[in-house]
């Protein structure tokens, strides 16, 4: 596990990951990443980390789709800008599903509900950009977990462009938890690292020891100023953001050349 | 008699205070309405009263009190109560959940995070 020392911009490892693997046969295909962020209680605003995080991606050229469950308020249409009749409809209504665009960059979609994602068509995607694909949720309970995590691979093809509408393992996955709750994020990444071996693990919480012995390849420790900017609605863009989005494309990228090295030499 | 809990709330009295509420949609709103209240934070503890329910933050000071009434609900949000929103309607209900959660984060904004 490495634990973060010294500051890392994504600007620094964005060239790791953004190539999109073409070749001059065939139609270029965008580079993309499946990362799922999962929060542990209410202690971490799971809308804010997912906005935040987006724009990390988006201010350094990405696109973004993200798909949030949303089991409390606020949800991403909060952190975007949404009117409250559009950001608040899951409250009136547990299936209904709303969405989303900011800057043209991300696009978003937020539904109680998992099985209402099959009714989402999103926008158009920047041409050649490469493409996060972020699913934020609340850490399902033990017993549950299994079945979500199946269904949510298989929902996360809805943000897929290429027309495939496969199910899609993630390429990195975050558990994140404040005080009591880091427990539970870190027995979360314990699970996940059973049922998706390829993943990258990453574990945020706020205490800098907690990273220890713990399954992640990463620990970030979040910052104790982070919920200066709860309020406000808009994207968040503290430094924290930039720094995750950096660990998560450079986690993702050596387990991908890695995968790649194995291939050419097996 | 009032009833104090931590946990979340028992779905019985909270059925029981809303229907003091006439109209069904409205009384729907209510129990909507305090569900949602009720997720936004691990540490809210809850209060049930013959006339209202308290939802109540210790560590950010957050409060919000909401009295159902013959066809609406009151919502009344911090400890002065010196704002009020009437709901009666699916308008009224998205006014007042906006107001409330954006009354939240300012509070959870200026607090430390739980140890």
């Amino acid at each position: 596990m490495t634990e973060r020392r010294s500051p890392r911009t994504l600007r620094d490892v964005s060239h790791l990951f953004l190539s999109s693997g073409a070749s001059a046969h065939c139609e270029p295909r965008r580079g993309s990443a499946s990362i799922w962020l999962a929060v542990a209680g209410a202690s971490m605003n799971r809308a804010h980390l997912a906005a935040g995080t987006a724009t990390a991606f988006a201010r350094e050229g990405m696109c973004v789709s993200i798909l949030e469950l949303s089991g409390s308020l606020p949800n991403v249409g909060y952190y975007f800008g949404m009117e409250p009749a559009g950001y608040l409809a899951p409250a009136i209504d547990r299936t209904a599903l709303v969405s989303g665009t900011w800057n043209e960059a991300v696009r978003y979609c937020f539904s109680e509900d998992l099985a209402s994602f099959e009714r989402y068509r999103g926008e158009a995607l920047p041409p050649g950009a490469p493409h996060a694909l972020l699913a934020a949720f609340p850490c399902p309970r033990e017993r549950d977990a299994a079945r979500f995590l199946e269904a949510l691979s298989g929902t996360m093809s809805v943000l897929d462009d290429d027309g495939l509408r496969a199910g899609r393992a993630p390429d990195a996955i975050v558990a994140a938890g404040c005080g009591e709750n880091a427990g539970r994020a870190r027995a979360f990444l314990a699970g996940v690292r059973d049922a998706f071996p390829n993943a990258a693990v990453v574990l945020v919480t706020d205490d800098p020891g907690s990273g220890r012995g713990s399954e992640a390849d990463e620990h970030l420790t979040v910052p104790g100023d982070l919920r200066s900017s709860w309020v406000r609605r808009m994207p968040p863009a503290e430094a924290f953001f930039g720094e995750l989005a950096a660990g998560l494309l450079l986690v993702v990228s050596q387990r991908r050349r890695k995968a790649m090295h194995h291939a050419a030499n097996a | 008699m009032r009833q104090t809990r931590r946990s979340r709330s028992d779905a019985a009295g909270l059925f029981a205070l809303g229907s003091r509420i006439g109209p069904r949609d409205v009384r729907r709103l209510f129990v909507r309405f305090c569900h949602e209240v009720e997720r936004f934070s691990d540490g809210l503890e809850i209060e049930v009263a013959p006339f209202e329910l308290s939802l109540r933050e210790a560590s950010s000071g957050f409060f919000v009190a909401v009295s159902p009434l013959r066809e609406l609900f009151l919502v009344s949000i911090g400890e002065s109560r010196s704002c009020d929103v009437r709901v009666s309607s699916a308008e009224s209900f998205v006014s007042a959940l906006d107001l409330t959660l954006a009354r939240y984060l300012a509070a959870a904004s200026k607090a430390s995070p739980p140890a």
